[in-house]
């Protein structure tokens, strides 16, 4: 394998520590860091004319799908961090796809700008892994996911063609949106070598709210109220006992012009009030810290239903975690109607039958159950995402249209 | 050659299966069949009744489609679909025909289906903020039902009044307030979709999206991935507050620059709305005028929205903006009438600049905000250079261009003028980075500018995720992309062939 990509790419890169890119329990066979799209092409043409099994890795948190049996060639992206173009006056910015979030964050926020996606692993993830797993965070609620906010890609295909999709102007509906359909592909339709990316101006007020309760109805009435009145929330977090504080919590984040921002804090405090919640003091690191909940899991399930259902999303949340001795934290976007688990070691055989069992329950009113999970053991015994009902015929055919070899990363996502 | 060889942008297309003299009739069992579905009322297959069917707002193009057909619900579309394509005829669905790009037009021998039936709100989820309705719902017409919510639904393009949610759907539709909300992409949450072969697919989920975005791929497709009979449409909180100011400047340049400038202080308006004189004067003439004075260079409208605390501090931000790039006067809309009025003058600016000419051409093309005055600078020059007659009024927050020429299409020297400064305009907008479109769609009229934008090797690639959908190119065949790079469409002989 080694011998016919030298051949191919005379001086590729190779990545010496396979074992830190190990997923579950596999180890892939090389770590490659090509330096740019024709690079990558190169390697994925040979690997579809040999059925060498390729992944992608940004910041190498891969345990995000289900188990895989065998990964021949891990693609990381560390050599490819550049910013393409930065027009301020646009607010777009194109960055290769190994460019950390973080970074960029820094780079625009110079020009009191920002990307309105906050995933947890912010400090690590890179624009290429956010962009494929359609990783977002609490800000989510005001700002959307990352299709919300990708305005074109370089996409490389599982067969070595490189793709320009998309645009790097706001609004464009020329040809089929396959930029949408390439975020949140997990990889297995094309490599994302980079994006283009809609940015937003920073709000000139920003600051953090924390409520805290014994239990979480007055707090959930509490975020119910903030969007009934249409309050200046950009982020509603909804935390269990242990996970911030000792009670359950409200995390809120109010952004927006000074005015509106000191109009909202007033009334948010007189919705604790109503709610007999306590307002407690905040220093906003509140977020990074729940960011390292997230970070510090072994296993992470999110629940999913209708942002109206989530008391009772919480109790399935909360039914699930009493079948699993185990250490756990529990956040919600209390805005969003989904609640997170994050578990530490669980045992797999319970958590897997816990996890099928919320699975079908929610099933039934058109929710979803998510589980990504360091633990080979768990995977092992429980589907990633539960793909019921979805169009599983439709998915199977764009993807050998993309990639006919069937060599991205086959079992990691749905199809 | 010239990358826009071939575009033959205002002749009529020729339907190379309609025999010499007329439509070719449905054949009567297929005829039959279609009514025992949709009732006899739900099938139109008089030649002189389907007349009616011949254009979509794109009235350059004109063609006859063999039927129409009307069904009311998701098993009536779908049996409709069946008996269509087992019959080896193509169909194209459409809302109220007010599309921009040719996309609703009846190509090779189609059969058009129509929402006329479909048109009903099935259900207001107030507490989740989403409605399901049907495709032929108005756009306007849902905003107004969930009025009493206090909830709307966001995207707003200028034909609200009469286009259906399903054309928006198909078109992924926009409007002056998408600079703000975004477009109808960012609206919808769910669809019911019927696909060519008869199947019937759920595209979204209420959690979330497990697998491929198809919800976001089928958005704006055209109506080639088969039919949307259902739609879960996100609603948003009708702003408590509004702000809006008309901002007269006597240099259209420093109107454009106000633009950038607005943008880059950190302001987000809901809309940011430019008119040039042109299209002011045509509106001024008629029953929408707004009392603007007739000899300014460009108006810009600028609107701010919210719960209300800061607004008025934002809007006046902005007027200073504005005054320092030398505008004339910035007025504030004083209550709802004004604010209407001002949006009047907006929005009825294209209808009021078809009572100019017998023809108009309007274009779509989005450029980088800030490259925005060279570019306006560039068509304003090409238009001049044409002798021809054309004025603007467009999204330019978003740096969405609508272009707009009047002209005479039975005067066949100004037709060869408009066409050569159309591929002049489209490319100068290219040549700044930009898109053939933001919001009307590729359909017929601008399927041959799509190698201005795609290489051959992605727009094979679209070729191919449609046949996922649509193998035999059943639905709405013959749109958005070039003829020459996909098989099917070599004829119908191999059209059959690929099924």
């Amino acid at each position: 394998m080694f011998d016919l990509l030298r051949a191919a790419i005379p001086n590729i890169s190779v990545r010496g520590a396979v074992r830190d890119y190990r997923v579950h329990d596999v180890e892939p066979g090389l770590v490659l860091e090509p330096r740019n799209a024709e690079e990558v092409a190169s390697i994925l043409k040979l690997a579809s004319e040999n059925g060498w099994r390729v992944e992608a890795a940004g910041a190498n948190t891969q345990h995000f799908g289900n188990r895989r049996t065998r990964v021949d060639i891990v693609i990381s992206t560390r050599a490819m961090q550049d910013v393409i173009e930065y027009e301020p006056a646009d607010l777009v910015i194109g960055v290769q796809a190994g460019k950390p979030l973080h970074e960029l964050q820094r780079v625009v926020r110079e020009h009191s700008q920002f990307l309105a996606l906050d995933p947890a692993a912010t400090a690590i993830s890179t624009i290429g892994g956010v962009l494929a797993a359609a990783r977002s965070g609490p800000l989510r609620y005001a700002h959307g996911t990352p299709r919300d906010h990708v305005l074109g890609l370089q996409v490389v295909t599982g067969d070595g063609r490189i793709l320009q999709l998309g645009g790097r102007v706001v609004k464009n509906v020329a040809g089929y949106d396959l930029v949408r359909l390439m975020t949140g592909s997990a990889g297995t339709l094309g490599i994302i070598t980079s994006a283009y990316l809609r940015l937003k101006p920073l709000p000139v007020a920003d600051e953090t709210v924390v409520l805290a309760a014994n239990e979480a109805q007055p707090l959930l009435q509490v975020a119910q109220q903030i969007t009934e009145q249409h309050l200046e929330a950009v982020a509603m977090e909804l935390l269990g006992p242990g996970a911030l504080t000792e009670r359950w919590t409200l995390l809120l984040r109010l952004a927006a012009n000074r005015e509106a921002v000191e109009d909202a804090r007033a009334r948010v405090h007189s919705l604790a009030r109503g709610a007999h919640a306590e307002v407690r003091a905040a220093d906003g690191k509140e977020w990074d810290r729940l960011a390292q909940l997230e970070l510090d899991a072994v296993t992470r399930v999110r629940l999913a239903d209708l942002p109206g259902r989530i008391e009772t999303t919480l109790q399935h949340a909360q039914r699930l975690l009493s079948r699993i001795n185990g250490t756990c934290c529990l956040a919600a976007h209390a805005g969003d109607g989904i609640v997170r688990l994050y578990l530490g070691e669980s045992p797999a055989e319970e958590s897997a039958f816990a996890i099928g069992e919320a699975r079908a329950t929610l099933a039934k009113t058109g929710g979803t159950v998510i589980v990504h999970s360091r633990s080979g053991e768990l995977m092992r015994r429980v589907d990633a995402f539960g793909a019921n009902g979805a169009p599983l015929e439709l998915m199977k055919r764009l993807k050998s249209t993309f990639d006919p070899a069937a060599i991205l990363a086959p079992g990691r996502f749905v199809v | 050659m010239s990358p826009l060889h071939g575009v033959d942008t205002l002749r009529e297309h020729e339907d190379t299966t309609a025999p010499a003299g007329g439509v070719n009739p449905l054949p009567d069992d297929v005829i039959a069949k279609l009514r025992s579905i949709v009732g006899e009322t739900g099938v139109v297959s008089d030649p002189g009744a389907l007349v009616v069917w011949e254009s979509d707002g794109l009235t350059a193009y004109r063609v006859t489609p063999r039927a129409v057909v009307m069904p009311e619900d998701t098993a009536q579309t779908a049996a409709v679909v069946r008996t269509l394509v087992n019959a080896g005829i193509p169909f194209v669905p459409r809302g109220s025909g007010t599309g921009l790009s040719g996309g609703a037009l009846a190509l090779e021998g189609s059969v058009v289906v129509t929402f006329a039936r479909m048109n009903r709100i099935l259900e207001i989820d107030a507490r989740n903020r989403r409605a399901r309705v049907q495709p032929g719902v108005v756009n306007a017409a849902l905003s107004a039902a969930t009025a009493s919510y206090d909830l709307y639904y966001a995207p707003d393009p200028s034909s609200q009044s009469v286009c259906t949610i399903g054309g928006n759907v198909a078109e992924n539709a926009g409007g002056p307030h998408c600079l703000k909300y975004g477009t109808t992409l960012n609206h919808i949450l769910g669809l019911t979709v019927v696909l060519p072969d008869g199947e019937v697919v759920e595209l979204g989920s209420n959690g979330e999206t497990i697998g491929y975005d198809l919800l976001g791929l089928f958005i704006g497709s055209e109506g080639t991935f088969g039919i949307a009979t259902e739609i879960v449409v996100k609603l948003s909180p009708l702003p408590a507050a509004v702000q809006t100011l008309a901002a007269l400047f006597d240099d259209i340049d420093a109107a454009s620059r106000a633009v950038s400038d607005i943008i880059a202080a950190g302001m987000l308006p809901a809309a940011l709305e430019m008119t040039d004189q042109e299209a002011i004067r045509a509106v001024e003439a008629g029953v929408y005028a707004a009392g603007l004075p007739t000899d300014i260079a460009a108006m810009l409208i600028i609107e701010f929205d919210g719960r209300g605390p800061g607004l008025e501090q934002e809007a006046q931000r902005a007027a200073q903006l504005c005054m320092q790039r030398g505008a004339r006067e910035v007025r504030t809309a004083r209550d709802a009438a004004e604010r209407q009025r001002l949006w009047y003058a907006r929005k009825k600016a294209f209808g009021a600049m078809g009572r100019l000419a017998p023809d108009i051409l309007v274009q779509d093309a989005v450029v980088p905000r800030s490259k925005l005055p060279d570019v306006l600078a560039q068509i304003y020059e090409i238009a001049g250079r044409y002798g021809l007659r054309l004025c603007n009024m467009f999204h330019a927050g978003d740096g969405n261009l609508h272009p707009t020429i009047v002209f005479d299409r039975r005067d066949a020297t100004q037709v060869k003028a408009v066409e050569q400064a159309s591929r002049e305009m489209m490319k100068a907008c290219v040549d700044a980075g930009g898109s053939i479109t933001g919001e009307h769609g590729v359909g017929l009229d601008k399927r041959e500018y799509m190698p201005l934008i795609f290489g051959e090797r992605e727009l094979q690639l679209m070729c191919d995720v449609r046949r996922v959908f649509n193998p035999g190119s059943m639905a709405n065949p013959a749109k958005m992309l070039p003829v020459r790079v996909c098989r099917e469409w070599q004829g119908p002989a191999t059209r059959q062939a690929d099924v």
